[in-house]
């Protein structure tokens, strides 16, 4: 198998260089552009910082900032304890408000963070207050004056 | 065209260097394979806490057989490294290499996805016909085996440079330089921190310096992705190629992406062995020197190391080139280091060097 002949060779490398050749052209089509060798593509960076959706008293719902944990009353009345870093550990998703470089760039980064509250939120057990996680995020984009972008994980329930 | 097709298909070659190759990539591959056990015997298994899986969730493995693999992982670069069972190895530990990034793109980088690619493209040499664990050597004629996966790794450093160099030359930001700019910028306040002169910081992060490396980084890619088969340009994109993988290594974290290019970089050097000649004279201690310096150096067994004071005619050493031009003094150093791995950064300077002086030694020493 590892000794093709002639056509064997010349399958294999024609297959191969095909799939290469997609995964490089198709890289805008995956946020992180994983497989397809777009090294060092930026210098961004991001801080996040998170927020709980909680309720208001007034019927509506307010975002309450959060350094990484929070606690809340479980459906026994016990408190529960709740991290980020419960859930989140990579290096960049789990680091909040610091400044950190965005490896493979910001659309990567913030694809992952979507991922990384959704999951959170998903596994928030016994947690009757929270709502939604929310990330604020402050890009700086290869060095250009800091922007903006709010991120919400799902919502756990209406 | 078809010519050159069917060259590739057929071609065969003395598998040295490949097979040198191999044991460079079996001690990669125990260096990556030993990294990603520490990480699991150190923290949390991935597959508990958020991941980011590229192939559907059942398929994720639990710890215990994600610890196996990574085991076996391990055993298999051991195998490469010693040359047994070296192909299979190669081709098992891609695919399960590739299986385990499929798992969490969390842990996805470029360098590993590397490895993996060319551990496949090695299986399919003849990487297993020398340096082998207890095993005598063969003759150059035993050693000989078909050359296009070879060849086809080499289409796959030049896919890497293409698809590098082509995104940052389609990416404005890149190219005006504001990326590398940004870069100096941050690495400015931290060397200036450690004591670099404020002046020669300030100079490096000048907006205009920064559009000037960007274009110079840009091109050295898509030259190296065309430059490393023509072989008028070969040599100096070999050069260029190790100077511009030692500036990354030295300014950024690529874990294993230097080490990994310098050594496909082997893989550029024609397959035939001892088609260059150093001639000496063992009675001067300078010839004798050289002649041991290059039979430790010359990893990839490209001189036939001769004492022949005849031949020398009156200089300590002499080096024949394969195209038969002798040369003698710094010439000679220069296509010494031009050939040796150690050596080779210096090759270019050395031959300039030499060719600027237009010394006496220099002259006479061509032949």
């Amino acid at each position: 198998m590892l000794d093709p002949g002639v056509r064997g060779r010349t399958w294999f490398a024609g297959i191969y260089l095909i799939v290469q050749a997609s995964l490089v052209l198709t890289a805008g089509l995956r946020p992180d552009g994983v497989f397809s060798f777009q090294m060092f593509n930026e210098s961004s960076r991001i801080l996040i910082a998170l927020g709980r959706r909680v309720a208001t008293p007034e019927g509506g719902t307010t975002v309450v900032p959060l350094e990484g944990e929070w606690e809340t009353t479980g459906p026994s009345g016990a408190p529960l304890r709740f991290a980020w870093i419960d859930r989140i550990r990579d290096p960049i998703l789990a680091t909040i408000g610091r400044p950190m470089h965005a490896s493979y760039g910001v659309a990567a980064q913030l694809f992952r963070l979507q991922k990384a509250l959704d999951d959170m939120a998903e596994h928030l057990d016994g947690d009757r207050e929270t709502r939604a996680i929310v990330a604020d995020v402050r890009i700086w984009q290869n060095g250009r004056a800091p922007y903006e972008k709010r991120l919400e994980s799902k919502p756990r329930f209406p | 065209m078809t010519s050159l097709v069917r060259r590739w298909q057929t071609e065969e070659g003395d598998a040295y260097v490949v097979s040198l190759v191999r044991v460079v990539f079996g001690v990669f591959l125990l260096y990556s394979g030993w990294r990603e056990l520490m990480i699991l015997l150190g923290l949390t298994y991935f597959g508990d806490v958020f991941h980011l899986p590229i192939i559907p969730e059942a398929l994720v493995p639990g710890r215990a057989l994600f610890m196996t693999l990574a085991l076996a992982q391990l055993a298999l670069a051991v195998l490469i490294a010693l040359g047994r069972f070296a192909r299979p190895s190669l081709a098992v530990t891609s695919v399960v290499g590739i299986f385990m990034l499929l798992c969490d793109r969390l842990a996805y980088h470029n360098n590993r996805y590397a490895l993996l690619l060319f551990s496949l493209l090695l299986a399919f040499t003849p990487c297993d016909k020398a340096f082998v664990w207890r095993r005598a050597p063969k003759t150059s004629h035993e050693r000989r085996g078909p050359l296009w996966a070879a060849r086809l790794a080499q289409a796959q450093m030049a896919i890497i440079y293409l698809a590098s160099g082509g995104s940052k030359l389609l990416d404005t930001d890149w190219r005006d330089g504001r990326v590398i700019g940004d870069r100096l910028t941050r690495a400015t306040m931290m060397a200036i921190g450690k004591g670099v002169p404020r002046a020669l910081m300030e100079a490096l992060s000048d907006p205009a310096v920064a559009s000037a490396l960007a274009k110079l980084a840009i091109g050295t890619e898509l030259f190296l992705t065309i430059g490393l088969f023509l072989p008028r340009t070969r040599a100096f994109a070999l050069w260029w190629g190790v100077m511009f993988h030692l500036t990354i290594e030295v300014t950024s974290q690529v874990e294993l992406f230097t080490w990994l290019s310098l050594a496909l970089y082997a893989l550029f050097a024609v397959p035939a062995l001892g088609e260059r000649a150093v001639l000496y004279d063992p009675a001067g201690s300078w010839g004798s020197f050289v002649a041991r310096a290059v039979r430790m150096l010359d990893w990839l067994a490209r001189f036939e190391i001769r004492a022949d004071p005849g031949a020398v005619a009156g200089h300590e050493f002499v080096i024949v080139d394969r195209d038969g031009t002798r040369a003698a003094g710094l010439l000679g150093v220069a296509l010494i280091a031009r050939a040796t791995p150690l050596l080779f950064p210096l090759s270019i300077p050395l031959l300039v060097l030499a060719r600027a002086l237009s010394s006496e030694d220099a002259r006479a020493a061509a032949c």
